[in-house]
């Protein structure tokens, strides 16, 4: 029957990340009866091997597939911020799984598994092969979130699944829309067909591209998609936490600027909602952080609120948000994962501490107080740290888009934010005399840790007294305008 | 005549799915299911879509719903669910919700154009023979079909993981004191 095979168009290259790395997953998860340091190290290797193999790519727009994954700049840049934040975590991990009795390989060959799917997120030239990276990664996440057998871990794990396969099945229901509408699953191919002249499925692009939203909106937190969020990141270990709140929020956004900053350009209906969800988030996330008693659950409406700042970018046009994304997103890692692992040394359980615990911290360990203000500072906003710039940057593209009410909306809560990632910081250089807090023994940082956080607060400070290291890399519009190549 | 069937099959996977959502023995929801997937495969032939149809039958209305019916057998999870339901609120919301979508797809449906000629698809798909399938799957959709291998990969390990906890190696290191949680389950 067939006259003629076409072979299909398979270059290994632009795939050699995401090799390198599926291939560390698949030592690690062979190796379950070896040292977890030793897989722990191989899996830091494959990370930096892998983020090594991403700079060779730099520039050269390679792609494979038929278009089906694409290692474009934007792509490299989404990659190594994941790469950044996994070798992070798995930096923290070294000292601290020990310690809360999660000390197993099987935590690296999760880990690895999802940074694959998450490469894979970045790199998608289609949507069926952004969904399956999306599907990669969540399983991964559920897997990793359940991992430390508590109940409230259990719960975590459970909550996280449910609320995340439906916000994938949502997805998938937005994806067949877009298909339906525009008889094409590559975003280049999407892109075409919304810009052609004759483009007649208008209400059903945009019934796709809403739902779409909607399936994102559940993995990055956005509200009214974010009740899972506190619950999961309070429930789940807190190097888990670590890597749920910085790492996989970096691949969804990654995927969310892929699908409405590059194949719906023209068709920019969806705008309207999104800035309604993009202002509930950030009135919500703040204003909830607020009053939050617990330092990790106020990390982890933290973490809601900065889906909101993030949003800001994504209103933008792709060809200046998406340059701000990119530098906000690594700021963010950066600062979370900071803040995180000081948290991860200093809880006397996995249940995080209470904010009123922090009195004194200043006085008992005076680097690692340091390094949770610096962290904290940036997450606020304050120059001279990274959150300033990328506030700033975010704000500026989004004003400039026209976004004005919501940019001002957005400072406003950003003092909210100031209120409460300050009074804990506030409170750590506070004397501590007759507080049961004054009595726990201090920890020891172990050389891991050290460096992960050393990583992390001379990561903010670099990025925030000279922003223009990364954000003038990706500063170049033309990258951010998806090619348009014959895939179909 | 292809209308006819059309229309017959579409009422019989809707009322299958509604039957699915509302029935509150659990036993009963999955056979809403069958006929959910039974009908959606004939729907496939009628498209000629022979292939695709079968392996709808096999895997869906076949493995899946056997699993389904075993978990719900291991579970004895047969009886109707009667335990005091406290979100109840959401049945009459979800039940607005999904009317007005409905509503809103029809009305958009109305106004469809079909993005690519259906000849053309129905070339493609060469009188539904598997041929057609494995030829797109290999060289259209390769990087998606091995990548799917990497996700069940992850879903094997991942319960694995999860239902043989795996158990934390001794460590070396002098600040690896444990630290105590009171809320730790079993263990």
């Amino acid at each position: 029957m067939t006259p003629e095979l076409r072979p299909p168009d398979i270059a290994l290259a632009p795939m050699l990340p995401i090799l390198i790395v599926l291939a560390g997953a698949l030592v690690a998860t062979v190796a379950f009866r070896t040292q977890r340091r030793v897989v722990a190290v191989i899996a830091i290797v494959a990370l930096l091997l892998s983020g090594f193999s991403m700079l060779t790519l730099w520039g050269a727009n390679a792609t494979a597939f038929g278009g089906s994954l694409r290692a474009d700049n934007p792509a490299l840049g989404f990659g190594l911020v994941v790469i950044v934040g996994a070798v992070v975590t798995l930096l923290a991990s070294m000292d601290q799984l020990p310690r809360v009795r999660m000390n197993f390989p099987e935590f690296d060959a999760m880990l690895l598994y999802a940074v694959t799917g998450m490469l894979l997120i970045a790199f998608a030239g289609d949507l069926i092969v952004l969904l399956i990276g999306l599907e990669i990664m969540s399983l991964a996440g559920y897997v990793m979130a359940t991992l430390y057998g508590s109940r409230r871990s259990e719960e975590s794990g459970m909550k996280y699944f449910l609320l995340g396969s439906v916000g994938s099945a949502i997805l998938i229901y937005g994806i067949a829309l877009t298909f339906g509408a525009t008889g094409s699953l590559s975003l280049a191919g999407i892109r075409e067909a919304v810009s052609a002249q004759n483009f007649a499925n208008t209400p059903l692009l945009i019934a796709g591209a809403l739902m779409m939203l909607a399936g994102f909106g559940f993995k990055v937190a956005l509200v009214p998609f974010h009740q899972w969020t506190p619950d999961v990141y309070h429930g789940a270990p807190t190097v888990v936490t670590l890597f749920l709140s910085t790492v996989v929020k970096v691949a969804a956004f990654a995927g969310l600027l892929r699908v409405f900053g590059g194949a719906f350009p023209v068709e920019r209906a969806w705008e309207g909602v999104a800035e309604v969800l993009v202002a509930l988030t950030l009135i919500v996330g703040n204003t909830a952080a607020l009053v939050q008693r617990n330092f990790k659950r106020l990390l982890a409406y933290s973490a809601v609120a900065h889906t909101g700042f993030l949003g800001l970018a994504l209103l933008a046009e792709p060809a200046r948000g998406g340059a701000a994304l990119v530098f906000y997103l690594l700021a963010y890692t950066l600062m979370t994962a900071g803040a995180l692992a000081v948290l991860a040394l200093i809880q006397p359980d996995e249940g995080g501490v209470e904010n009123a615990d922090l009195r004194g911290l200043y006085y008992r360990q005076p680097g690692l107080a340091l390094a949770l203000a610096a962290c904290l500072a940036s997450l606020a906003g304050l120059p001279p740290f990274a959150g300033f710039f990328g506030k700033y940057l975010v704000f500026q593209a989004a004003f400039q888009a026209g976004h004005v009410g919501i940019t001002v909306l957005a400072a406003m809560t950003s003092v909210v934010a100031l209120v409460y990632y300050l009074r804990p910081a506030a409170l750590m250089f506070m004397p501590a005399e007759g507080s049961a807090a004054a009595v726990r023994p201090a920890v020891r940082v172990g050389t891991f840790t050290g460096v992960a956080l050393g990583v992390c607060v001379v990561g903010i400070v670099l990025l925030g007294v000279l922003p223009g290291l990364v954000y003038n890399v990706f500063d170049a519009p033309a990258q951010w305008v998806l090619a348009s190549l014959a895939a179909k | 005549m292809s209308a006819f069937f059309f229309v017959v099959l579409a009422v019989l996977i809707i009322t299958g799915a509604l039957v699915t959502v509302i029935a509150s023995n659990a036993v009963h929801a999955a056979l809403g299911l069958v006929a959910t997937l039974v009908a959606l495969a004939m729907t496939y032939v009628t498209l000629d879509a022979h292939f695709l149809g079968a392996v709808q039958v096999i895997v869906y209305a076949g493995a899946i719903m056997v699993l389904f019916l075993f978990v719900i057998m291991l579970l004895d999870a047969t009886r109707p669910v009667t335990a005091h339901n406290p979100v109840g609120f959401v049945n009459e919301l979800a039940a607005l919700g999904g009317a007005a979508l409905a509503g809103a797809l029809g009305l958009i449906a109305l106004g469809w154009r079909d993005p690519r000629p259906l000849a053309e698809g129905a070339a493609a798909l060469r009188n539904g023979t598997p041929g057609a399938v494995g030829e797109t799957l290999l060289t259209r959709f390769v990087l998606p079909f091995e990548a799917v291998s990497v996700l069940l990969l992850v879903a094997v390990v991942g319960s694995i993981v999860l239902v043989k906890r795996p158990v934390s190696q001794p460590s070396a290191v002098p600040e690896a004191q444990p630290i105590e949680s009171g809320e730790r389950a079993g263990a």
